[in-house]
């Protein structure tokens, strides 16, 4: 463990949290202080306990699975919009805009009912991500079962390494990334089969294998990836349009694409370091 | 030794992180390009660590052998630690479609082998997908000892739940 106490060297904190139906891993580097003694670990643990807290109760608040879960009461009109939480007009508000920017590719209402599960993950993903930042811990990653949220850096003059899992060949990667502040979200119809819905067609969308969104947050990143796979063909040149995003698409047929932007992202591989 | 493995180090974010170097800049991975190739886009392998002078730890003895013997960089950890091999079990972790439990084996701080203990699944669609991944999440796991991704984006419900039985794995190796 000597390389962990080295005067260069951050620590690391990492949990994982089982919430959402996937897990979610928080990831916290701090920078060793001055005096070379380790930061405290239990102020790391209480700010991962509160983001952890704030997943929980948005899993309960959102939850379609459960009965009487807000989202559900909201759906079966028990519950007027003006009635409901905060947290939860706001999802409808931004359901409704992310509906207008995908030019519906996004639906939180395909499925015939109202299930805002397409953009709570990424939201609250994001929300848990500034808990870390107002605790004090601005450097910090949190992935929630492929989902990125990336905050600060990782150590001393680093930049995140991330890889993004290639769709069809396990054990390879489409993209290696050197990202600072990012967001990472990365749709796809790997290993569970197609599970994105084309809400214009009603069918499933399987022209594409997966879609990776780089953006500066994970709340609209997450969003555009899924509506992305659902556009199939058409999604490249919607991405490309996209400001402040980059993206790279990889097609059924074993076709990828990306934008210029993502390209500069992916680092300088073998002999670069 | 610069690229010192750190297995035991507890700094786990995702499958190939949970087995990446701490070191900054040493870039372990080579792009591959593929060209009229069916399966996907053009991947980016994981090229095998680059081999390493492996130093016998004084006194040290094998107990077992496990796993590849393929040389990957040995680490000079602490020297009460031989080079023996030990095998600690993960926790078994529920996920969506099933129950998996992954044990690591240690030569070191280096992870020789991986095996899965417990892999069921809750229906015949989920054992089919789990008899495709699991077996390619432990080569994965493997061979994401010369990677240094921080994190990774496109994991799945297999792969999640994989990856926190190994992280318990390792982290009971810490004890």
């Amino acid at each position: 463990m000597s390389e962990l106490t080295a005067p260069s060297a951050w620590a690391r904190a990492v949990h994982h949290e089982a919430v959402m139906g996937t897990v979610v891993t928080f990831d916290v580097r701090t920078a060793a202080p001055a005096d070379g003694k380790p930061p405290p670990a239990e102020g790391v643990a209480a700010a991962v306990e509160a983001a952890v807290g704030w997943l929980h109760w948005v899993d309960t608040t959102f939850s379609t699975y459960q009965y009487g879960s807000e989202v559900n009461r909201f759906d079966r009109g028990e519950l007027a919009a003006a009635d409901c939480c905060a947290e939860l007009r706001h999802i409808l508000a931004l359901c409704h805009e992310l509906h207008g920017a995908t030019g519906g590719f996004f639906d939180a209402w395909a499925t015939a009912r109202f299930d805002p599960s397409g953009v709570v993950k990424g939201w609250s993903i994001e929300q848990a991500s500034s808990i870390l930042v107002a605790a004090g811990f601005p450097d910090h990653a949190i992935d929630g079962g492929g989902d990125i949220r990336l905050r600060g850096r990782p150590g001393p003059g680093r930049s995140w390494e991330v890889g993004v899992r290639h769709p069809r060949r396990r054990g390879a990667y489409s993209a290696a990334l050197s990202l600072g502040e990012a967001a990472v979200a990365t749709s796809g119809t790997y290993e569970r089969g197609a599970h994105v819905i084309n809400p214009i067609t009603g069918r499933p969308a399987t022209e594409l294998a997966s879609v990776t969104v780089i953006g500066p947050e994970l709340t609209t990143a997450d969003a555009y990836a899924t509506a992305a796979l659902a556009m199939g063909a058409d999604a490249p040149g919607w991405l490309a349009d996209l400001d402040g995003y980059e993206a790279q698409v990889a097609s059924e047929q074993g076709r990828g694409w990306s934008t210029a932007g993502f390209k500069r992202l992916e680092r300088q591989l073998l002999g670069s370091s | 030794m610069r690229r010192a493995v750190i297995a035991t180090a507890g700094t786990v974010v995702g499958l190939v992180a949970l087995l990446g170097y701490k070191s900054s800049g040493a870039v372990n991975v080579q792009r591959v390009s593929v060209g009229a190739d069916p399966s996907g886009p053009p991947a980016t392998t994981v090229a095998p660590a680059t081999s390493a002078p492996t130093t016998a730890a004084p006194g040290g003895k094998t107990v077992t052998t496990a796993g590849p013997t393929t040389a990957g960089p040995t680490t000079a950890g602490p020297t009460t630690t031989g080079p023996a091999t030990r095998t600690y079990d993960g926790q078994l972790v529920t996920y969506l479609y099933g129950n998996i439990e992954v044990a690591a084996t240690l030569d070191g701080h280096r992870i020789v082998n991986v095996t899965v203990p417990q892999n069921s699944a809750v229906d015949g669609r989920s054992a089919m997908i789990n008899s495709e991944a699991v077996p390619e999440l432990v080569q994965e796991a493997l061979a994401a000892q010369g990677v240094n991704f921080d994190v990774v984006s496109g994991a799945t419900y297999t792969s999640d739940a994989f990856a926190q039985s190994l992280q318990s794995a390792l982290s009971a190796a810490e004890r």
